[in-house]
């Protein structure tokens, strides 16, 4: 996995890494995961999203057709 | 302008993917999410407090700009488009627009012609502006951005506006239907001017008029396609002879119609027909034609699946994925493959 990072956080996340003997990208994907867990209690994005979906259901069938 | 991050991208991708946001970031390539956020420059959630709404054609700019990114750095290659066009409009919804892309057909060959070169993000931009409405909701959200009334005005109103505003700052807009006049061959738009029928297209509309004088009915979109068919020549009878569809089959099944009474001044047009001719102009420009073709009326029929035409074609074998395959074959046969 590629990140671009500023200095100071790579550092950072480099130091808990080392200390908990865990490789970076595992570090950085269990962050992500908590914030991706964090947003997804957000009801109201949540709400935006299943309204667009349900509103486009006949365009991104189309799209997954082409793709497929 | 509220952004979005990887986060919100796993979300996203959970919801088109109908999982788990976690299953979706196991998939992930995150450093391509991390390539488009910064590419599209809309990385980062908070909008500063009290911001306004941005201005549609911003919204439509940014909002392309991160689909733009997402096709050429897919996290997830192999719903790619469907992911784009989910953040596209994902981010539109969080800054408090609303796209209302009421001809999917059309919709789908901006993504695909934006995904292959083929069109500009600004030219892509300029089509979807046309398409944005403000969130009547936009006041109900935590962190949105300054609240207003949810508007009652008829969309029609507020676009035409908009392409105004536009129109006037002299940048380049989208194609927006002001009149309609099949009679002077040619349907005209702010943007474009008069898009031009083509021949078979103008003999098109006259036999349909005749058919629906015939029928004593509404003129919906089934006499369309009878003028479609019994123009003869164009593209749009050739792809559905390519399907197997015989000319006596459709005419036998409009035939058939007994949903409407009989008797309607001839003049009179289904509301189901003012959909596809908006339908057609989308299509023209969606495939960045500037004429008005059979196959653009042929397109246009199933702008809405409810209509008679649409579900006599799809009876008849030739659905919307078959005729628009139909008609690139024809296009590419004939070498007009940018139109396809």
């Amino acid at each position: 996995m590629v990140l671009r990072l500023d200095p100071a956080l790579a550092e950072r996340l480099a130091a808990v890494a080392e200390v908990e003997g865990r490789t970076v990208t595992d570090v950085a994907r269990e962050a992500i995961a908590a914030l991706v867990e964090a947003r997804r209690n957000d009801k109201h994005f949540r709400r935006l999203l299943e309204d667009n979906l349900a509103r486009h259901r006949r365009l991104f069938d189309l799209l997954g057709e082409d793709s497929s | 302008m509220i952004g979005l991050d990887t986060a919100d991208l796993m979300v996203i991708a959970g919801g088109v993917m109908d999982c788990d946001s976690g299953t979706a970031l196991a998939q992930a390539d995150i450093s391509a999410a991390d390539d488009a956020l910064a590419q599209a420059g809309v990385a980062g959630r908070a909008g500063a407090p009290g911001e306004a709404r941005l201005h549609p054609a911003e919204a439509a700019d940014a909002a392309i700009a991160l689909t733009d990114a997402l096709l050429q750095h897919p996290p997830f290659p192999a719903h790619r488009e469907q992911i784009a066009v989910a953040a596209g409009l994902q981010f539109l919804a969080v800054n408090g627009w609303q796209a209302y892309l009421d001809v999917p057909g059309a919709a789908v060959v901006v993504i695909e012609r934006l995904a292959a070169g083929q069109l500009t993000p600004a030219q892509a931009a300029s089509w979807l502006v046309a398409h944005l409405f403000p969130d009547p909701g936009l006041d109900s959200g935590p962190g949105h951005p300054r609240a207003r009334p949810p508007t009652t005005k008829f969309p029609v109103t507020l676009i035409t506006r908009a392409v105004r505003r536009r129109y006037r700052r002299r940048r380049y807009l989208s194609p927006f239907l002001i009149s309609i006049r099949p009679g002077g061959g040619s349907i005209t738009t702010m943007v474009t001017g008069p898009l031009a029928f083509t021949g078979h297209a103008s003999k098109a509309l006259g036999l349909a008029r005749r058919e629906s004088s015939r029928l004593g009915r509404l003129r919906g979109p089934e006499h369309i396609l009878l003028g479609l068919i019994d123009a003869g020549d164009g593209l749009a009878v050739k792809a559905l002879k390519r399907l197997g569809v015989r000319p006596d089959a459709v005419h036998e099944q409009v035939d058939q119609l007994t949903d409407q009474p009989a008797d309607y001044p001839p003049e009179m047009v289904a509301p189901q027909t003012r959909r596809v001719w908006h339908a057609v102009a989308d299509e023209a420009f969606a495939r960045g034609d500037d004429y008005i073709g059979t196959e653009h009326f042929l397109f246009a029929l199933f702008c809405d699946h409810d209509n008679a035409a649409a579900q006599i074609l799809t009876r008849l074998g030739a659905g919307e994925r078959e005729v628009r395959a139909a008609v690139a074959e024809l296009l590419a046969e004939t070498g007009r493959e940018r139109s396809a």
